[in-house]
């Protein structure tokens, strides 16, 4: 049984009189382990996936079933515990919590989940030791990065979900972060999905999922994955 | 260009809705207060003038022991004003079988004249008019009639050290009276013809009976031949001599006075009858008049003007006070709103600099903002006070006092004066939250705000607290650091609240503790009142045991060195007396015995009097000086106390009329078969009593804590719905990482008790001050209030802020389960 499946998912918006269809019977699966990269366009639907995955959104109709239970039918509550216990989120645009440093946002994310790893080892692992008291403010894109990615791992979560996170960053930065979700798959085993715009970054993935105009456009995978080292864009 | 600017002007109200109608509701608040209470008050103020005037109230009162016409016309000759002479006692008259207590008036027409409500005045003898208050209460109707007891001067003694009998200068008089009851009982049977108000009876009290409540005893008016108070023949003594030096025939038509009313002057009544310092009788016509001028007053200093003036007074000193609060804390609001959304727009604002619009038009857009609110505010809340406080007062003044029904006519200068006050307050405000970021030239106000630099705060270096407190804490202590500013805005409105419930509760308090003080000093079950007048040793009366008041309470002064207080009551007690508890300040009983002079606390406070000390009491019949034995406190209708030695010092009359029955064995009032019984009083009726003097101020009371309310709730609603809302993104990412509802609001909930708590502690001193204040101006000659604040007041006050910012807090938390995760964490830091 996959980790993931997709089964004929959709979402509809309603904006005043008129309807945004942004996924259209979305089907897909994911397996333990894989890291997947969510392709398309600005507008395909990639980020509703992703959300809809992390439990922030609902699909209009069709089922995610997720280690075998269907999210879509949970409640208010379940849902939470949900992304409590299963889900670590990394946003493009970090959202650390300006008024703790870097190891407090660690702890603080990792606190509320049962099994979490320690987030001063974490942290280190990012490579972020020497910064642990510093505010975000006071760290560099890359590094707030980092340490958003710390405070997902640290969790322990069951899936790493990953929304466009090197798009506010450099290219140097950008790949050294791709090559810290890349350890955290290979390394960890955990199931990463990361969505972005960038093509180049697809040999990276065991699976591409390619997504236009809200629809499924193509899956592949890649048979042997590249090295982020070996990737230019 | 103004179209545009005006779309966009109400895209911004509507965009941020609530914050706008914050600042309304306040400024609205503001201007109900501001406005109403001020037209209130002028209304009231002028009204009761107009009535003064209508009813020619007299501008000077002589009072006499007893006066013929001389004294009528020496007060016309010296103040070339008119004057009136009249009759006024205390009696009591019958009406279907029972009786009732009465003020008795002689008709004038010219000064002090009813105010006719229905009906018409007496037109002949044998009619009369009674108040409408008390007629409404006991069924009273016109055609009615009513058996008007009346007793008779008969005799007139004067005392004098050494009478020259052709040209008289006499020290001092005695009236010896002689009264009739029953089947030899003097009385007039009278028509009523009509129903009245009195502007002299403002403040309806029955002076002989504070106890009675104003629907149980009347004012009646009749003409002065139904209420001749003379025998036909008056015998006027000297003291000693057994003769009379002058016999008058009354049947001719003499009058005799007790008052003397002069309608239009300036002088006081001692400047007018100063040919009256001693006795005077003319031996050749018996025209005569014994001026009394410690009794005698101008108009404001009678008790129906003093009382309403002070009751006015009360409720005018938070005229200044509480609005402002409102205006200070609607300036804080509009702060808080523009520039939040002036740094939302920050780009908006950089760019229309960069296309070339002038700073002064992108100042008035914001500004307008501001305007338009303060505008609406005050619009809508000073039409509203205009129209419902003068109502408002008129009815908590007429549960007090007794007035006609007055016309209002409004006018609008005050919501204009309101209106002008919101708006500078608000676009001061406005300017100072914009003034920031014109500032900068457009390139910088086009890059993000820059964010704050987090930085430690200080608690950190308490290393075992630190360590202790959760990241919800270490959050909020750091949030809070960081936005001092903030958080002290944000608690001006708990603040504003803290100093009107300090001051409202406190008030409220005080006038409580005030009437259970007086309760409490009443030990008996009964007070009796009787026609006659029996010796002050009297023990019992029909057989029941009593404990005398000996004589009647009167008036005197009490002075000190060169410090004179002003007139207050004097009752004498008998040695042992257990009815009166009379304690000093540590709590201690005092005793009475003859020697006894026991001062009221505040009374001894102004003179600088202590025990031990001497002073002299001037009243009616004399002066005498005595050692104060005790200070009392007394916060309602302050009474000196004396012994008989001390009383029968002053030379009053030595013969009681009042009577205390400490335990009645459970009798009731009706099971009482005394006879020549006045009234009855129990001590409940007379605590009952004391509770009226602290309506007018109670209900105002209630108006504060309401307006305590709605700044509470209206600062903490505003400032938590901006902090929400710049705080969207990161209660989305809490909720993201896994944090349940309650989890994520815990933060706010916790910021706003530490408000709340900044508020209370900065807004206690400042509410005690207040209430200080506002304490020591509602004192009136009936009422010292106790002005120390308890715990109780207090808790109570701090409860119910916490209660109200708790109600702002959750209101909001329904906008905090509502944020959307997706649509908060879209967009760019």
């Amino acid at each position: 049984m996959s980790l993931i499946e997709f089964r004929d998912v959709t979402k509809i918006y309603k904006m005043g009189e008129v309807d945004i269809h942004a996924l259209s019977g979305v089907n897909f699966t994911v397996e333990e382990g894989e890291f997947a990269v969510v392709l398309g366009a600005s507008g395909a639907g990639k980020s509703t996936i992703l959300n809809i995955l992390g439990g922030m959104d609902r699909a209009t109709s069709g089922s995610v079933i997720v280690q075998g239970e269907d999210i879509t039918n949970y409640t208010n509550k379940k849902m939470t515990m949900y992304r409590r216990e299963k889900v670590g989120f990394v946003f493009q645009f970090y959202n650390l919590i300006s008024n703790l440093t870097a190891l407090e946002n660690v702890e603080f994310a990792a606190s509320v989940s049962p099994g979490h790893l320690d987030p001063a080892e974490t942290l280190e692992a990012v490579g972020l030791k020497d910064r642990a008291n510093n505010f975000p403010s006071q760290l560099s894109g890359g590094e707030q990065q980092r340490v958003a990615i710390a405070r997902a791992v640290a969790k322990n979560p069951l899936l790493l979900l990953c929304d466009e996170p090197t798009g506010a960053l450099d290219y140097k930065t950008g790949k050294k972060v791709l090559k810290l979700l890349e350890d955290i798959n290979v390394k960890s085993g955990k199931t990463v999905i990361l969505i972005t715009h960038n093509s180049l970054i697809a040999p990276m993935a065991d699976k591409i999922i390619r997504v236009r105009s809200g629809a499924i456009e193509k899956i592949e995978t890649n048979a042997v994955r590249k090295p982020v080292e070996e990737i230019e864009w | 260009m103004v179209k545009l600017a005006l779309r966009q002007l109400m895209r911004n109200i509507r965009s941020s809705i609530g914050q706008f109608l914050s600042i309304m509701l306040v400024v609205a608040v503001g201007a109900f207060l501001f406005a109403g209470m001020n037209e209130a008050s002028g209304t009231l103020k002028s009204n009761i003038e107009d009535y003064y005037e209508t009813t020619a109230l007299a501008d000077a009162t002589g009072v006499f022991g007893a006066a013929g016409d001389c004294a009528v016309e020496k007060a016309e000759e010296v103040s070339g004003s008119a004057a009136e002479g009249r009759y006024v006692i205390n009696t009591s008259f019958e009406y279907k079988g029972a009786r009732y207590e009465t003020v008795l008036l002689t008709e004038t027409k010219e000064i002090n004249v009813p105010y006719i409500t229905s009906g018409k005045a007496p037109s002949k003898s044998g009619e009369c008019i009674v108040d409408r208050t008390f007629a409404e209460a006991n069924g009273l109707s016109i055609g009615d009639t009513v058996k008007i007891f009346n007793p008779q001067v008969k005799s007139v003694t004067l005392q004098s050290r050494n009478p020259d009998v052709s040209s008289l200068t006499i020290d001092n008089y005695t009236i010896e009276y002689t009264q009739y009851y029953d089947d030899d009982a003097r009385y007039v049977e009278s028509t009523v013809s009509g129903f009245f108000l009195s502007s002299e009876y403002l403040y309806k009290i029955n002076q002989s009976d504070i106890s009675a409540a104003r629907d149980e005893f009347a004012v009646i008016i009749a003409p002065y031949s139904d209420i001749q108070t003379t025998t036909d023949t008056v015998y006027f003594y000297v003291e000693g001599m057994e003769t009379p030096i002058y016999v008058a025939d009354m049947s001719g038509g003499m009058n005799i006075y007790n008052q003397v009313l002069v309608a239009d002057t300036e002088l006081t009544p001692d400047e007018i009858f100063a040919d009256y310092e001693d006795p005077y009788i003319d031996l050749e016509t018996g025209d005569f008049a014994v001026y009394v001028s410690k009794m005698s007053y101008v108009l404001g200093d009678g008790t129906s003007e003093s009382t309403f003036r002070s009751a006015y007074r009360q409720i005018s000193s938070l005229v200044a006070i509480i609005p402002t609060l409102f205006f200070i804390v609607a300036a804080v609001i509009t702060f808080i709103s523009l520039s939040k959304m002036v740094d939302n727009e920050r780009a908006q604002i950089a760019v229309m600099q960069a296309i070339g619009r002038k700073k002064s038009s992108i100042y008035f857009m914001y500004t307008a903002y501001a305007l338009i609110a303060a505008v609406l505010g005050t619009a809508l809340g000073g039409v509203a006070g205009m129209f419902f406080m003068p109502k408002l007062y008129h009815y908590v003044f007429a549960l007090q006092f007794v007035m006609p029904q007055f016309s209002y006519a409004l006018n609008g200068g005050y919501i204009v004066i309101s209106a002008i006050i919101a708006c500078i307050v608000a676009a001061s405000a406005a300017g100072v939250s914009i003034g920031k970021t014109l500032k900068l030239n457009p390139a910088a106000a086009m890059r993000p705000k820059k964010e704050k630099v987090g930085h430690s705060v200080f608690v950190e270096k308490i290393g075992w607290l630190w360590r202790r407190l959760g990241f919800g804490g270490k959050m909020i202590f750091r949030n809070i650091f960081r936005n001092k500013l903030r958080i002290l805005l944000s608690s001006i409105g708990v603040i504003g609240s803290v100093m009107m419930l300090i001051m409202g509760v406190g008030m409220y308090d005080s006038v409580n503790c005030a009437v259970d003080a007086y309760a409490s000093s009443l030990n008996y079950d009964y007070l009796i009142v009787t026609d006659e007048k029996l010796p002050l040793d009297n023990t019992s009366i029909d057989g029941i045991p009593v404990e005398v008041v000996g004589a009647p309470m009167y008036s005197v002064t009490v002075s000190f060195g060169d410090n004179t207080d002003e007139l207050v009551q004097l009752t004498s007690l008998p040695a042992g007396c257990t009815a009166i508890k009379l304690t000093d300040k540590n709590g201690d009983v005092l005793s009475i015995d003859g020697d006894s002079l026991i001062l009221p606390h505040y009374m001894a406070e102004n003179l600088g009097v202590e025990t031990g000390d001497k002073i002299i009491l001037s009243g009616v019949y004399g002066q005498y000086e005595s050692v104060v034995t005790g200070i009392a406190v007394q916060y309602l209708m302050p009474t000196v106390y004396c012994g008989h030695n001390v009383y029968a010092g002053l030379k009053a009359p030595m013969y009681a009329d009042n009577f205390y029955v400490v335990d009645a064995g459970g009798m009731a009032k009706d099971d009482f078969e005394i006879s020549a019984v006045k009234y009855i009083r129990s001590r409940a009726e007379m605590a009952d009593r004391a509770l009226e003097a602290a309506v007018v101020l109670n209900i105002f009371m209630i108006i504060i804590v309401i307006g305590a309310a709605v700044l509470a709730l209206t600062v903490i609603y505003n400032i938590t719905a901006i902090n929400v809302h710049e705080r969207a993104r990161e209660i989305a990412t809490l909720m993201v990482l896994g944090y349940r509802r309650l989890e994520t609001s815990r933060m706010l909930i916790i910021e706003n008790v530490v408000t709340t708590i900044i508020g209370c502690l900065i807004g206690l001193p400042l509410g005690y001050g207040l209430f200080r204040w506002v304490g020591t101006v509602a004192s009136s000659m009936n009422i010292s209030l106790p002005l120390n604040l308890n715990a109780l007041v207090v808790f109570s006050s701090f409860g119910l802020a916490f209660l109200f910012s708790m109600a702002a807090t959750l209101l909001l938390l329904r906008k905090v389960f509502r944020i959307d995760m997706v649509a908060a964490l879209k967009s760019p830091e």
